[in-house]
């Protein structure tokens, strides 16, 4: 920490870092020449699988982070199948390259992935590992050498990875004055419960100070032992190292994720989660957790990219996964959060909301609906033959992205925002979202030039909380501003629909919600289903300023902000469309039967989710 | 061709190409003989790398399920012998065992597997249910 304060020190000197802003600087670069003190919206995708994660590497993957990195940053990648002269059969590239990246590996398999796969194991020539070579996708359930046979290879190849996932981030990393790219290090930390509920995490680290090794759970097997480790191996006096833990698929946890090992909770307990888990991944490719229709809400819009099931079981054995419990759902987790706060004076689940895709491609950020070919993992898996059909399963989707408002693309300043969550999530279009909460936002605000500097003025961002009110206050006040996903050439995003404000609230024991459109209307626009095409009339930009009507004084509050697009064809109308799939005529090739499976929708919504911004009633 | 014989075809034929549901880590829905082949690479392993994990619990899921298939379809191979039997002179049963069993391979041609744990596809042939 004394060295890198003094690095910082005559750097700053030499005019080599940036000015100290909002947020601490903690590593020497270049000065951003881009610096906003009011802040930018950057895209990015948090939750990203190379060839060092097993499930993606038995699927074929062989993208590494460096190649990740470079998808990112807007380079063209070939994928599996590769024919025999190992020539990809499929390439990739986004249309426009994201803000910053994480390649979050599973710490598990760090090690193990690599035995029967690298010539320099001992375990190479051995049967076990022949057979793995051999037949891949067995090699993923344990079809293959152990660590205890392999004679220590296992620790020197989970060094040698985490080693070589740091370099990667560090290459990609842009210490210009451009700051034309940010990536992260970052692992995930695969914990599940009776294997199949799951409680996956990912960890990103605030800079290239990072602990000796990931931390997996088969040694760091709950949340709270997570925690240990990064306080043991990261959050130390002496060390610049920081970390934030971020759930996902919250909907696959049976219930899981938003309980404590040991319940119930306790003070300290909701204290350490609330600081390291600040924000959890809302919508990825397995399904997106905001809220879940019918289980104690009627909010019509919870239907939205929702699993069928569960956990992991529903995919593979759904016989054996129940229907989604309501607790798996943030909105659910959110609203407990309030409770306990009254009980326990801290509340656990006060999180922001980001997106990601997860994708085990390594194809970080590839979320368009209409190019969607699956991200592999627990999708299907694309072995030596490109398969007949849907490359993804119905109820999966493309995943989301991760937005941050910081001062400058920097990671300083974007894990800044991840602190103080001034985040949110979209299901992939990079629609922009402001929002502020505070006690006297005039109402003509939607029409200043100075939208962001009177929404930090007078209040706070999203993930803040409202300072207490003021004596003459009858009830906090919400300005949010909503811009339309600008789109490419020749690839136009669809416009803005409505804005709501979702208001959750503690009345007694009872947690309640109010679902309000406060900009915009329910659409009349349509989508022709055989095309894809858009019809209707739809809004570039949107803002409001609501004030709280029904606001009292004395209960636990939150707010966050939801906004729709008009209506779209969803990836598997694409797909099934470009396959020339006809269900009222019959024509329904093999593997497409899915086309025709009413459960799933043909048109979505696309959408984005803010963090909230709460209300802590004064103390009696 | 008596009924022994009559069962041993019908038996073989069932087993190497009717498909049947079984869970191993993914649902399968492909002959019998291809949850064999697996559980025989799971045995292999645990004999090389040793007793535990995940192989052995995939080897032993595999090996309840090949026994219970191969058992129904020993029954019902069985049943239908004697049926046969019963109600085809021993002159024609060589070509009904036949005609069953090729149109069997035949229809195992096609790409009728959902093979979900394949390195090759989803969706395989008798030709590429080893792979």
């Amino acid at each position: 920490m004394r060295r890198t304060a003094i690095v910082l020190v005559i750097l700053g000197a030499l005019g080599l870092v940036a000015p100290s802003g909002a947020f601490e600087r903690t590593e020497h670069r270049l000065s951003c020449e881009q610096y906003d003190a009011l802040r930018t919206p950057y895209f990015g995708d948090l939750h990203v699988h190379t060839l060092h994660s097993s499930d993606a590497f038995t699927q074929g993957t062989r993208l590494t982070p460096r190649d990740a990195y470079r998808f990112a940053r807007g380079e063209a990648v070939g994928l599996q199948p590769f024919d025999s002269q190992g020539r990809p059969q499929r390439s990739a590239q986004l249309r426009r390259p994201l803000d910053f990246a994480a390649v979050t590996d599973h710490s598990e398999s760090f090690g193990s992935v690599h035995l029967c796969a690298r010539p320099d194991s001992s375990v190479y020539d051995t049967v076990s590992c022949r057979i793995a070579r051999q037949w891949p996708r067995l090699a993923f359930f344990g079809f293959g050498a152990s660590c205890g046979q392999a004679d220590g290879d296992c620790e020197r190849f989970e060094a040698q990875t985490w080693q070589e996932m740091q370099e990667a981030a560090e290459e990609a990393y842009d210490r210009s004055a451009a700051c034309g790219f940010t990536s992260f290090v970052g692992f995930e930390w695969t914990a599940a419960d009776q294997s199949v509920n799951n409680l996956h995490r990912n960890v990103l680290f605030r800079n290239a100070e990072v602990p000796p090794a990931a931390l997996p759970s088969s040694r760091f097997p709950t949340p709270e032992a997570l925690w240990d480790g990064l306080d043991e191996g990261c959050r130390r006096e002496d060390s610049s190292c920081d970390a934030v833990v971020i759930p996902h698929n919250s909907n696959l946890s049976a219930g899981l994720m938003f309980t404590a090992s040991e319940e119930p909770f306790d003070p300290a307990y909701a204290t350490r989660r609330a600081d390291y888990e600040r924000l959890v991944e809302v919508i990825q490719h397995k399904g997106a957790s905001e809220c879940l229709a019918g289980a104690g809400t009627t909010d019509e819009l919870c239907d939205f990219e929702i699993l069928p099931y569960d956990n992991f079981m529903g995919r593979f054995l759904p016989v054996l996964s129940g229907d989604p419990a309501p607790i798996n759902f943030t909105r659910t987790a959110h609203g407990e959060g309030l409770r306990l706060r009254r009980t326990l004076g801290v509340n656990p689940f006060e999180f922001g909301l980001i997106g990601s895709t997860d994708t085990h491609l390594g194809t970080s950020g590839w979320v368009a609906e209409d190019t969607h070919e699956g991200h592999g993992g627990a999708g299907i898996s694309i072995g030596e033959i490109l398969p007949q059909g849907l490359l993804d399963p119905i109820e999966y989707n493309p995943g989301g992205l991760a937005v941050l408002w910081a001062e400058e693309n920097s990671r300083d300043a974007l894990f800044a925002a991840m602190q103080r969550r001034e985040a949110y999530a979209t299901s992939g279009p990079r629609i922009t979202v402001r929002f502020f909460g505070g006690w006297d936002y005039p109402e003509t605000l939607c029409a200043t030039l100075s939208f962001a500097e009177a929404g930090d003025a007078n209040g706070v961002p999203m993930g803040g909380r409202l300072a207490p009110p003021p004596a003459a206050a009858t009830g906090p006040v919400f300005a949010v501003q909503a811009l339309r996903d600008p789109g490419v050439p020749g690839v136009p995003s669809a416009p803005l629909e409505r804005i709501q404000i979702i208001k959750l609230w503690v009345d007694g024991e009872e947690v309640r919600e109010q679902v309000v459109d406060v900009a915009g209307r329910r659409s009349t626009a349509s989508v022709d289903e055989k095309t894809c095409e858009r019809g209707g009339e739809g809004a570039d930009s949107l803002c409001a300023v609501w004030r709280d009507p029904d606001f009292e004084l004395g209960e636990d509050a939150l707010y966050y902000v939801r906004v729709l697009e008009n209506p779209s064809c969803r990836w598997s109308t694409h797909a099934c469309n470009r396959a020339g799939v006809d269900c009222d005529a019959g024509m329904v090739p093999r593997g497409y039967e899915d086309c025709c499976n009413p459960d799933f929708p043909r048109t979505i919504q696309e959408r984005a989710w803010t963090s909230p911004i709460w209300y802590v009633p004064p103390a009696a | 061709m008596g009924p022994r014989t009559v069962k041993y075809v019908l038996f073989l034929s069932f087993f190497v190409t009717i498909p049947v549901p079984y869970y191993m880590g993914e649902l399968e829905f492909a002959p019998v003989l291809r949850a064999a082949f697996i559980v025989g690479l799971g045995l292999v392993v645990m004999v090389d790398a040793g007793v535990g994990g995940l192989v052995t619990l995939m080897a032993l899921l595999g090996g309840v399920q090949v026994l219970f298939w191969g058992g129904a379809q020993w029954a019902v191979s069985g049943l239908a012998a004697r049926l046969l039997c019963a109600s085809v002179d021993e002159s024609r049963r060589i070509w009904f065992v036949s005609a069953v069993a090729a149109a069997l391979l035949s229809v195992g041609l096609t790409q009728i597997y959902a093979t979900p744990l394949s390195s090759l596809t989803p969706h395989s042939t008798l030709r590429e249910i080893f792979r």
